[in-house]
């Protein structure tokens, strides 16, 4: 995917229109949007065949607890926006401290997630428990391992932060991703918690 | 011959006791808003593609004539 702008003076210089890590990324994501919106679609069909939903002898979600925590993953994204923006300004450390926060924010996230998890097991929310027990984990499940392995990369971009091998166009591809799990977390507390 | 008439017949007969596949909750139970929300996450899930792929042409397509006005500059 490039622009090739004349040039007369030598071979036809060639400029990628976006780079090939936030292209490759973008079209990655995509398959995930759908990955999800086939979970959403399954839980919605099979919500509405029951008259009682959620099943009157399964434990009940925390909701509270969950909206503290979707406010953390939500900040996370938006530290990362800004960090974006203080590599944009040149400001390489002002970057590194913000990614450093919103990685903390995202530990936070998910730790809180492990623990809502522990005591939902400890109630009798099971895979096996219920569809209703199967849909939540499926569903919440894949986000928090999409959760992790954003989260790995962005300790591997923060580490290549520290040892000055960075690369601005894999940090972009990185955000993407973490826009994406950001972004759709709110779609499914929604859905599955509040249905 | 014969033993292709055997292995159809076994066939047959292996077709004859099987019971009904239901593929989806909604083949055996499609009350009112069962098959609603069957039919809004079926158009969902048709439309999502070709707008997500649609919204991506559109994206290059207008940094292809920004970085054109960028060259032409």
């Amino acid at each position: 995917m490039t622009a090739s702008p004349e040039d007369p003076s030598g071979p036809e210089a060639r400029c990628p229109l976006v780079p090939s890590s936030v292209l490759g990324m973008t079209i990655f994501v995509l398959t995930e949007v759908m990955f999800f919106g086939a979970l959403i679609s399954a839980f919605l069909i099979v919500k509405s065949g029951n008259i009682m939903w959620p099943p009157p002898d399964q434990p009940r979600l925390p909701i509270g607890l969950t909206l503290v925590n979707t406010l953390f993953l939500l900040t996370s994204g938006v530290v990362v926006y800004f960090s974006n923006k203080a590599l944009t300004a040149r400001n390489d450390n002002q970057a590194k401290k913000q990614l450093g926060i919103a990685i903390a924010l995202a530990l936070v996230f998910v730790g809180i997630q492990g623990f809502e998890w522990v005591r939902m097991l400890g109630h009798g929310l099971t895979m096996t428990s219920s569809t209703y027990g199967s849909f939540f984990y499926m569903i919440i499940g894949c986000h928090a391992l999409h959760v992790f392995a954003a989260l790995t990369f962005l300790v591997r971009i923060y580490l290549k932060f520290e040892i000055d091998a960075f690369k601005r166009s894999g940090y972009w591809g990185v955000q993407v991703f973490w826009y994406f799990v950001v972004g759709v977390w709110p779609v499914l507390y929604y859905l599955v918690y509040f249905s | 011959m014969k033993l292709l008439r055997i292995r159809v017949f076994t066939f047959i007969a292996l077709l004859m006791p099987s019971m009904v596949a239901y593929s989806c909750p909604v083949c055996f139970q499609s009350g009112g808003e069962e098959r609603w929300a069957f039919y809004v996450t079926t158009a969902f899930l048709t439309l999502l593609p070709i707008s997500m792929v649609g919204g991506i042409v559109l994206w290059l397509r207008k940094r292809s004539l920004q970085l054109e006005e960028e060259t032409a500059e």
